[in-house]
């Protein structure tokens, strides 16, 4: 009895997060130089690590290029932080061909209102956007933006941002209420950071509407 | 891998496992259904104590690498009810996955290829982690592969979020 035609098809489903196989991997294939595995691992790969494999060789570039899954979840953490520009964020978010649905920026100072509403615009069905520490960021700016997927029927599910000071927290008052008419069911939480406070938003219940 | 290659004990279903180099691996029911590929050949087959299934497996999956894969679902059948609980299963499923670079690889493949998917996402997960923040010199070595890159090609990649390499 041979095992392998019912395998290749159906061996790896129902995981999370979204893996990046599709059938076109050989059951015979990868034991010897270790690249039948590179497919499998691709949706555990960071940021960093899926840029360095599009200059490994042809097979990676091709397969991380291929597989429009990876992109749709993005994460911009230290050290890249400092050197995201708009642009650069332009060009990774592109890669999800307007099927984005993540967005986290960690600290991306140089990362302007018009930077990310150009994203959310492209990208209307993100449903997370944490941009702690992206000081660049005004609190008008998130508001504009979440107000822009509302009018196009986005589904914001969360949303975190820092507010710094007293000031800033005014401004955010505003900004609280106009998050809880843009996104109906919210549940609204300020943590205290080191850095100041994070606002973070929560949409409870994801009710189609 | 020992227990998987004892001898069947009482009247409880076994199914042998064959790989490409020769060996045989006996094993019960519930250790082979956390293979969905294994209870899928199964459940169509079947198989007894007396006259256990023997399934051969590709050449990819040697025998060291198959008793890894045992090792895991004969734990992860007996669950964590037994041997200390959730903490020890995942104490073990941490210490299982401490390999070096080609088994590693070689599970993550035959996790693949049996359909254990908590096992590959173990294994998947660990290989992400050995390589971060690996250069791209240093994942080529890791994964065995060379640049076949056409210095056009190259240039035209260097010119790719040139600000992620700085």
């Amino acid at each position: 009895m041979q095992p392998s035609p019912l395998l290749a098809e159906d061996a790896v489903v129902d995981r999370s997060p979204p893996p990046s196989h599709d059938g076109c991997r050989n059951p015979d294939a990868g034991s010897s130089d270790g690249t039948g595995a590179l497919l499998l691992v691709l949706g555990y790969l960071r940021l960093p690590e899926l840029l360095t494999f599009q200059r490994v060789s042809r097979l990676f570039r091709d397969a991380v290029a291929g597989d429009g899954l990876l992109w749709r979840r993005v994460t911009v953490q230290r050290p890249l932080s400092g050197r995201l520009t708009d642009d650069a964020l332009l060009r990774i978010t592109s890669r999800a061909e307007g099927k984005l649905e993540s967005l986290a920026l960690m600290d991306c100072w140089k990362i302007t209102d018009d930077g990310l509403m150009q994203v959310v615009d492209r990208n209307p069905s993100i449903t997370k956007l944490h941009v702690p520490g992206c000081t660049f960021l005004t609190a008008n700016g998130i508001v504009r933006i979440v107000q822009r997927l509302y009018e196009r029927k986005g589904n914001m599910k969360s949303l975190q941002i820092h507010v710094y000071g007293i000031h800033k927290l005014i401004i955010s008052f505003y900004l609280w209420t106009t998050l809880v008419v843009s996104m109906k069911t919210v549940l609204l939480v300020c943590v205290q950071t080191g850095l100041g406070f994070t606002l973070v938003v929560f949409k409870q219940d994801p009710v189609e509407t | 891998m020992s227990e998987g290659t004892k001898e069947p004990d009482g009247g409880e279903e076994k199914v042998v496992l064959k790989t490409h180099d020769g060996q045989e691996f006996t094993v019960d029911m519930a250790t082979a259904n956390q293979s969905g590929t294994l209870k899928n050949l199964l459940s169509e087959v079947g198989s007894s104590s007396n006259n256990p299934q023997v399934i051969p497996l590709p050449s990819s999956i040697t025998s060291r690498v198959l008793g890894k894969v045992v090792e895991y679902c004969q734990r992860h059948a007996a669950g964590g009810g037994r041997r200390g609980g959730m903490q020890a299963l995942e104490q073990f499923d941490e210490e299982l996955v401490e390999l070096d670079k080609d088994m590693l690889l070689d599970v993550t493949y035959a996790a693949a290829f049996l359909d254990v998917p908590r096992l590959l996402d173990l294994t998947s997960q660990a290989v992400a982690d050995a390589i971060k923040n690996m250069s791209v010199e240093e994942v080529r070595h890791y994964f065995g592969v060379v640049s076949d890159f056409t210095e056009e090609e190259e240039k035209v990649i260097r010119s790719e979020c040139p600000w992620a390499f700085e």
